[in-house]
């Protein structure tokens, strides 16, 4: 059958003949020099039937399609459940009009990912496949691009911020299991030695030649830190029995999507639009697991729920951050599926096996346990003390570092969430937990994220009690100094935190934790970072650094006005008061 | 045209290097597909031909890229360095860096040195790396205690680890080089062919797993794991003498048959022990070497391809300082993100060995040639991620300046490796891991096909030999 005749299949408007030019031989013929073309008016469809099929599909009138849709399989066409495919396949093989159609769900109505009501299709979903597809690849607007670290970014107390970009809670200090699992003290002698010999390669070893020594650096610390994560992974297996299977990320990259806020976008559009935000994470290392973390603070319990989260009033385009567009993205550093791609089916029709084809696999390790993060080879904390750039801003170095273990927490749990299914209206019904680690070779910092809630866009977060909490220790050092004789006080806590975060696991939650109120009452008495009530702006804020900072520098002003002072003689001493 | 006619005139040898040269003038243009367009090309009836690029950024005007008859006249005279006019620029120029002539500067040998590095591998592969390493492929397949040691670690889950592995970097590993933050690439296009997993991502990654595997499986069987270490990208330097007196030279363009050969390489990963490795083959077998004689490579010469300097330092390096708490070798290695096919991989391995084992030996007997008293071994493995090589070699002796005496001993995993290099041009075959992995490979529920679970056991008794 021909198709692509003079109209449309589905058109009413069908032309019965079409005129047919002769070729040019016939032109010949004729006497003048003038364009005269021989024609003739043909039918369009040889037979009427076929010109019935073209038009809409009836039952009663055009039966023949119907029969084409009874020639197709059961997973191209279900009726029944029974006939159902174990799976959704993607597309289904029209076999009369010979063309492959998308199983996508057709929008009906008006659908725009900003509102509530207006994005209820989301429910409709069968797969999270087609979920994306509605949720990220029919948004193509700008958005903002957070950076999860980024030493040089004009946002002061960034740490306030994110919170209010992710709907966390900051808590000082670890949680309960962290803070009370127990580490084998031989088991800490090897690690000792291993880590400092780990550590003196450094001078040991002749590494590639690299002529750029911040590089050079880099990827010694690289080596060094995946060597010692390594070594963790593989020795506390036999107390942790899922790292037998666990799966390790190198080098990947997380990435989410999510609406938060509302606020102005564009001139031609209403002053109200919910605000996009993209982030992209690139851990050094990550460790996944066969089975998910266990909570760090209970569910249904009264800590998730409470907290006053800092807010902010205006879009993200005061601090200058990047704004443009380009495809959304969700992923935990694993791709959703594998396999079900839809040169497949083309290849399973032309070897006549469309009912063979099989299902997609998914990854056995999707559960997030523990992710390294390197600073950038440039970092250095000296960066941060008073220079020829800018004045003294030691107070924004924690800051910065909780900023990223809050967003790194955010975007890997909550990709992980996406991946389960939820969505901002469909909340999570169970804690997603992970753990961070960032490092600069020398100082660690520790955060555990527990996601409770991705309802985070304007719409619902008014009837959203829960909280999203992150646990932090910043600014631990692993070590003084590494000099070609050895390395120069080893830091025995940081060693051990490091140990108890790779060990976390359901043996060490059940040795640790026998009562949820224990875990309560060390919860309560953690220090909390929230915003002051009386003055709410973010770059006001005071947090415990900067105010054990500021007292520290006024103890000094006032000794060396006291020592100034002793120095004076008598005479300066009343010429003083005098003035 | 004038300008033409003086240029021929003053280089005769210009109109034939034309017509000789390798370079033609399709390669003159970036796009060899599309070429040039010209505005108003071909015969114009009542026009003037004009050949005008319709734009001009398709033209290469990189006068190396242009054909020798092409050159400007003054190309060579400009490209001279010189070196008075550096010296003086030196002078008055503070913190300039002149051009030296390299027999000027500091690390000049009237003698040349042939060098191997990462990127410039030996062209003929195993069978010219032999040679100029002096060693004999000793017996047919790898040592009989690899595979016996093979079988009694190998455990009932590691095939489906090993699996999981493979469908980890082949299906579920994000490359973050494939995500489109410009909008350049076409949605279909990114869902449907930007997710195969390319050979750089994936190599690494399935090897690392793999070894992470083995170092679980050496810590759940013995202690001896905690004496052990995996170190990335360590380079070592090997600068010897060889000279080649059973070469003969009657039909070669070159005489002399000694050379100064220079290794300079990084292996991509290696593990140290604090024990050394046991070696393969007795003192017996050791003597027994004397009554081999090389494989003779004619007519290809030990130093075929090799690049050859005059500026370069003399000394060899193990990569190691004697402080380093795990001194001995214990195995090699190597991604083959290339893809080289087996007998070169081959080759670069044996190169990697010798390396090390020659650095280490000068380390610990001096730096007299000699056959060493207690022979050093060690292993290596390289994979492109889907094909496996194994080579094991023993070194006996440092004495590569005759062709007689002890030789060093070479293992490889392939039975018929004698026959494969030496009577037949086809090349070399190893064992596959796999067939097929990938999200097209649809025959297979798994995504997988042709699973062979002989090739971890092997990886995995290699990896922990000497643990038990």
């Amino acid at each position: 059958m021909q198709l692509g005749l003079p109209s449309c299949a589905r058109c009413s408007k069908m032309l019965q003949f079409e005129k047919v030019f002769f070729p040019n031989s016939v032109r010949s013929f004729s006497t003048s020099k003038a364009a005269y073309v021989k024609s003739v008016w043909r039918k369009t469809w040889p037979t009427f039937k076929e010109r019935l099929a073209q038009q809409n599909l009836e039952e009663k009138r055009f039966p023949i399609p119907r029969k084409a849709q009874d020639k197709r399989l059961p997973w191209e066409y279900p009726k029944q459940a029974d006939q159902k495919a174990t799976f959704k396949h993607r597309r289904w093989y029209d076999v009369y009009y010979e063309r492959w159609v998308d199983t996508y769900p057709r929008v009906k109505g008006k659908y725009c990912i900003g509102y509530k009501d207006k994005r209820q299709l989301l429910f409709d979903m069968e797969t999270p496949n087609e979920l994306f597809y509605f949720l990220l690849d029919r948004y193509p607007r700008k958005k903002y691009i957070i950076n999860s670290f980024d030493e040089a970014s004009p946002i002061s107390n960034i740490s306030y911020y994110y919170q209010y970009l992710t709907h966390t809670k900051y808590v000082h200090g670890m949680p309960y299991q962290i803070q009370n699992a127990k580490v084998d003290e031989e088991y800490m002698n090897d690690l000792r030695s291993f880590v400092n010999e780990t550590l003196m390669m450094k001078y040991d070893v002749n590494f590639s030649e690299e002529t750029d020594p911040l590089k050079k650096e880099q990827s010694i610390k690289e080596k060094c830190f995946a060597t010692i994560m390594k070594y963790l992974a593989t020795t506390l297996s036999t107390e942790n029995n899922q790292l037998l299977d666990c799966e390790i990320d190198h080098n990947a990259e997380n990435s989410l999507f999510w609406l938060n806020g509302r606020g102005f976008l564009k001139w031609t559009q209403p002053d109200d639009m919910a605000v996009p935000y993209q982030c992209h994470d690139k851990p050094f290392l990550q460790i996944r697991t066969k089975e998910p973390l266990p909570e760090f603070s209970p569910w249904l319990g009264e800590f998730s729920t409470t907290s006053q989260i800092p807010s902010f009033y205006t879009t993200p385009h005061v601090f200058k951050l990047e704004h443009k567009q380009y495809r959304n993205m969700i992923s935990p550093g694993y791709k959703l599926f594998g396999g079900d791609v839809t040169q497949n089916y083309h290849s399973a029709m032309l070897e006549e096996e469309l009912d063979q084809l099989p299902p997609p696999v998914y990854d056995p390790c999707p559960h997030g346990h523990t992710q390294l993060f390197l600073l950038p080879k440039q970092y250095s904390r000296e960066w941060y003390r008073e220079n020829a750039e800018h004045s003294d801003i030691t107070g924004e170095i924690d800051e910065h570092l909780k900023g990223h273990g809050i967003m790194s927490g955010w975007v890997w749990t909550a990709a992980q969430a996406h991946y389960n299914f939820n969505w901002m209206d469909n909340d999570v019904t169970r804690p997603f937990c992970s753990q961070t680690i960032i490092t600069d070779g020398q100082w660690l910092s520790f955060y555990c994220y527990q996601l409770n809630t991705i309802a985070v866009d304007a719409d619902n977060l008014p009837n959203n009690d829960r909280r999203n909490i992150c646990y932090g220790t910043t600014s631990m050092k692993l070590f003084d100094e590494i000099t070609p004789e050895g390395v120069v006080g080893l830091n025995d806590n940081t060693l051990q935190l490091l140990v108890k975060f790779v060990a976390n696991g359901k043996e060490q939650y059940e040795s640790v934790v026998s009562t949820a109120e224990e875990v309560a009452k060390h919860d309560a008495s953690l220090l909390v970072q929230e915003s002051d009530p009386d003055v709410p702006e973010i770059e006001l804020q005071k947090p415990t650094q900067k105010v054990s900072r500021d007292d520290q520098r006024r103890r000094d002003e006032e000794e060396a006005k006291r020592i100034e002072e002793k120095s004076k003689t008598f005479r300066e001493r009343v010429m003083g008061y005098l003035k | 045209m004038p300008n033409l006619q003086r240029f021929l005139s003053s280089s005769p040898l210009a109109a034939t290097s034309f017509c000789s040269g390798s370079i033609t003038s399709a390669s003159v243009f970036k796009v060899q597909s599309r070429g040039v367009r010209y505005k108003n090309s071909g015969g114009m009836i009542g026009g003037r031909r004009k050949r005008i690029p319709l734009n001009w950024r398709d033209l290469n005007f990189n006068p190396a890229r242009l054909p020798s008859a092409w050159k400007p006249p003054d190309w060579d005279k400009k490209q001279e360095i010189d070196y008075e006019r550096e010296k003086e620029l030196a002078k008055y120029t503070p913190g300039y860096k002149p051009a030296i002539p390299s027999h000027e500067k500091d690390d000049y040998h009237k003698e040349p040195v042939y060098f191997i590095n990462s990127s410039l591998p030996f062209s003929e592969g195993l069978k010219q790396a032999l040679f100029v390493t002096k060693s004999v492929i000793a017996d047919s397949g790898l040592p009989k205690q690899i595979h016996n040691l093979a079988e009694s670690v190998s455990y009932t889950e590691q095939d489906q680890r090993a699996i999981q592995v493979i469908r980890h970097a082949h299906l579920f590993d994000v490359d973050p080089r494939s995500l489109d933050k410009e909008n350049k690439v076409q949605r279909w296009k990114a869902d449907n062919y930007r997710i195969v997993a390319k050979p750089d991502r994936y190599c690494p990654l399935i090897m690392k797993e793999l070894i992470r595997l083995c170092e679980t499986r050496s810590f759940q069987l013995s202690e001896s794991f905690r004496n052990r270490i995996v170190i990335e990208g360590p380079r070592s330097i090997a600068c010897f003498r060889r000279d080649c007196s059973s070469l003969d030279t009657e039909f070669l363009p070159v005489q002399d048959t000694s050379w100064n050969i220079r290794f300079d390489l990084c292996a991509d990963m290696q593990i140290h022990s604090k024990d050394p490795l046991s070696a393969f083959a007795d003192s017996n077998a050791v003597l027994a070497t004397k009554d081999i004689s090389l494989a003779p490579i004619y007519p290809i010469m030990p130093i075929a391809d090799l690049k050859s300097t005059h500026n370069y330092d003399f000394f060899t390096n193990s990569g190691f300082s004697s402080k380093f708490s795990r001194p001995h070798l214990h195995t090699i290695a190597l991604f083959n993100t290339d893809q080289l096919p087996p007998n070169s991989i081959y080759g670069k391995m044996l190169t990697h060995l010798f390396t090390l084992l020659y650095s280490k030996a000068l380390e610990t007997y001096g730096d007299n040639p000699q056959d060493l008293s207690s022979p050093l071994s060690a292993q290596c493995v390289a994979s492109d991620g889907r094909v496996f090589q194994f080579m094991c070699m023993q070194l006996n002796t440092t004495k590569l300046n005759s062709d007689d005496g002890i030789k060093n001993m070479v293992w490889v995993d392939n039975e018929h490796v004698k026959e494969e290099l030496y009577q037949t041009d086809d090349g070399m075959t190893s064992a596959a891991m796999y067939e097929e992995c990938g999200h097209t490979t649809w025959k297979s529920p798994e995504y997988y096909t042709g699973y062979n679970p002989d090739v971890f056991k092997l990886f995995q008794g290699f990896w922990l030999n000497g643990v038990l």
